[in-house]
């Protein structure tokens, strides 16, 4: 399999499969962050999209880390400026899918354990969903949460924390997990 | 036995222990039925919440060819001048195209004065020449 950066380097030439191969490997894990960081869907797929186009027009210093950390700090910060100027985030109960390989029951239960999570996730404070989402969601080590959102490594690892305790806290006490 | 807190199961999930305590829950849970469960009641709250699923609509934009390197601006202006010399070379071939009317000097002087020979007569002329002098010609 092509590496990502060699993908990077073929998709700016014109490589269509490179460039799929780039959408097909970040593009889902990308609008999962930024729809939980915005509340909003739609702007979730803009700023994935948007992302993956500034990967290819953008000249890029270094290859140090992974594209897929490169692209998830560019969408995070789209998705940072876009949550500050709408000022409050919605709802994003909608965001949950059906998979269609589980049974009927087992749907209903994953569709169930997944609104919730969305809905916890979205009651947590900005500042402690954004390192959940970054950690979760964008691959992010602890130190290069670190430098994007800029506070000390401490204080990553004491948001993460206080944000799985209370989503786990929550989820107990809805019967999700034991 | 002395059970963990779950705050440090929490920390240990999260791999944000120092390795030595790390290493003193990894002995704990070895032992204890009651703390793995809470460990594992953890682990699957974190799974949850790092796996849920968005619908995405997987439509993957054009393209971009940006690769293409802008043309400098020394070959730009060479670029211009080899445009504008050969519009000027074209321009004056197609205008050297059409012959002009060119009257010998000789003929015209005839036209003008007369024959060289001293005829009265005025040298039949079939040349456009201004015809003010055609209408009184020089004896």
């Amino acid at each position: 399999m092509i590496d990502d950066w060699e993908c990077v380097e073929l998709a700016r030439q014109g490589n269509e499969t490179a460039w799929r191969n780039l959408f097909d490997r970040h593009f889902q894990a990308l609008v999962r962050m930024t729809s939980l960081i915005t509340g909003s869907i739609d702007s979730g797929h803009d700023f994935a999209q948007e992302s993956l186009v500034r990967l290819l027009t953008r000249n890029i210093a270094h290859h140090n880390g992974s594209v897929r950390s490169y692209l998830s700090t560019i969408a995070y910060r789209l998705a940072l400026k876009e949550r500050t100027r709408r000022g409050k985030s919605v709802s994003t109960e909608s965001v949950l899918i059906i998979d269609s390989a589980l049974t009927p029951l087992d749907q209903i239960i994953k569709i169930e354990a997944e609104r919730i999570a969305v809905q916890v996730i979205q009651s947590l404070p900005d500042e402690q969903k954004d390192v959940l989402t970054l950690r979760f969601y964008g691959d992010h080590s602890y130190e290069e949460i670190s430098l994007i959102i800029g506070v000390p490594i401490g204080t990553v690892k004491s948001r993460l924390f206080y944000a799985v305790k209370k989503c786990t806290q929550q989820l107990r006490e809805r019967g999700i997990v034991k | 036995m002395n059970h963990i807190e779950n705050d440090r199961l929490i920390q240990f999930v999260l791999g944000i222990l120092d390795e030595q305590d790390n290493a003193i829950i990894s002995d704990h849970l070895s032992t204890c039925e009651s703390c793995r469960a809470e460990a594992k009641s953890v682990e699957q709250a974190v799974r949850i919440m790092g796996s849920i699923e968005i619908p995405v609509n997987a439509k993957r934009p054009a393209l971009i060819h940006n690769q293409r390197k802008p043309m400098h601006s020394v070959y730009k202006l060479a670029a211009g001048l080899a445009v504008g010399f050969l519009l000027g070379y074209t321009l004056g071939q197609s205008s050297n195209s059409v012959p002009p009317t060119v009257v010998p000097q000789r003929i015209m002087h005839e036209a003008i004065q007369g024959p060289f020979s001293g005829h009265n007569s005025c040298p039949p002329v079939d040349l456009k020449v201004p015809g003010e002098y055609l209408q009184s010609p020089v004896r």
